[in-house]
């Protein structure tokens, strides 16, 4: 079987990450320096959205975080007890 | 580094329940084949250090591009597998959504997108072992072709399940989508150089881990 030779893939694949790159900047300049879920937000038209910024009653509720703690504990301890691998 | 980072109630509740229910099943047939393999105690603990890198990184804000983080889910599919791969991709986004990063909700739609990478960047490492010799031009080309197939799963899953109250057309989600997925493929970029770097130490300093053996030449 013919195997790529190091340097013809190396080229390929630098080539492949440097469009890469020249694309995220020329993306980058045309939406301005945003923060992840501020681009979110702005790219789905959430424009009043600081992305996750914005606490619901969900996200970081310290309750919830222990409930969801325990409830996976204990299914794990669970699924390993029936299923153990 | 394809993530959906939206709050809970941003995707409609049905589209949801069928994301949860697609990710439930991947992750059965996940255990399901493990448990017909011998899975050696090593790999168990190799997946709980990954979790705990992956983890971590997920919430370093990388300052280029107006803030980024890596995955390093490709690099979990490469050393871990296809099958063991999406339970660390459960732990890091059901642990990453308890601190507010991606909502709860969405854990079954990020996971999707987290399965694709990792069976992706699983399949082209592997694929290209007979025709490619070097384990880090190996490893950076499946991370970044991983990563591309992840940005388009991602892509996909929000123009499909569309976004509640929001007014602006499919066209124009889709324009705001491509851009971002042109900015993770910059940052794509550069997590493919530090998983063929990171591969390369692997592959030299533990070979077994990567399938080689121990006394095979360095590449």
């Amino acid at each position: 079987m013919h195997r790529t030779s190091r340097p013809g893939a190396a080229l390929l694949l630098a080539a492949a990450l440097v469009l890469a790159g020249a694309g995220a900047a020329a993306a980058w300049a045309m939406t301005g320096d945003r923060g992840i879920e501020e681009r979110f937000s702005h790219a789905l038209g959430l424009e009043d959205g600081h992305g996750e910024e914005e606490e619901g009653p969900v996200e970081g509720n310290v309750l919830l975080y222990v409930a969801a703690l325990c409830i996976l504990g204990g299914g794990t301890l669970l699924l390993y007890r029936r299923h153990p691998i | 580094m394809a993530h959906i980072h939206l709050q809970d109630g941003s995707l409609p509740l049905e589209w949801l329940a069928l994301w949860w229910a697609l990710s439930l099943a991947i992750l059965a047939i996940c255990l399901l084949r493990l448990r017909r393999q011998r899975l050696d105690p090593s790999r168990i603990t190799l997946a709980a250090l990954c979790t705990a890198t992956v983890f971590a990184l997920f919430q370093i804000s990388i300052p280029i591009f107006g803030g980024v983080h890596l995955s390093l889910m490709p690099l979990v599919g490469i050393l871990l597998g296809p099958f063991l791969g999406p339970l660390v991709a459960l732990i890091v986004n059901l642990f990453s959504a308890a601190i507010g990063h991606g909502g709860w909700g969405l854990i079954g739609a990020n996971l999707l997108v987290n399965a694709v990478e990792i069976a992706v960047a699983y399949a082209v490492y592997r694929g290209t072992e007979r025709r490619l010799d070097s384990v880090p031009i190996r490893g950076a080309a499946a991370t970044f072709v991983a990563l591309f197939a992840g940005n388009l799963a991602m892509i996909g899953i929000v123009l499909v399940s569309g976004i509640q109250g929001v007014s602006q057309s499919a066209s124009a989600t889709a324009a705001g989508l491509a851009v971002i997925g042109a900015i993770n493929m910059g940052v794509g970029a550069v997590e493919a150089i530090v998983s063929g770097y990171l591969l390369a130490y692997i592959s030299r300093v533990r070979p077994e881990i990567l399938g080689r053996r121990p006394d095979a030449p360095n590449e």
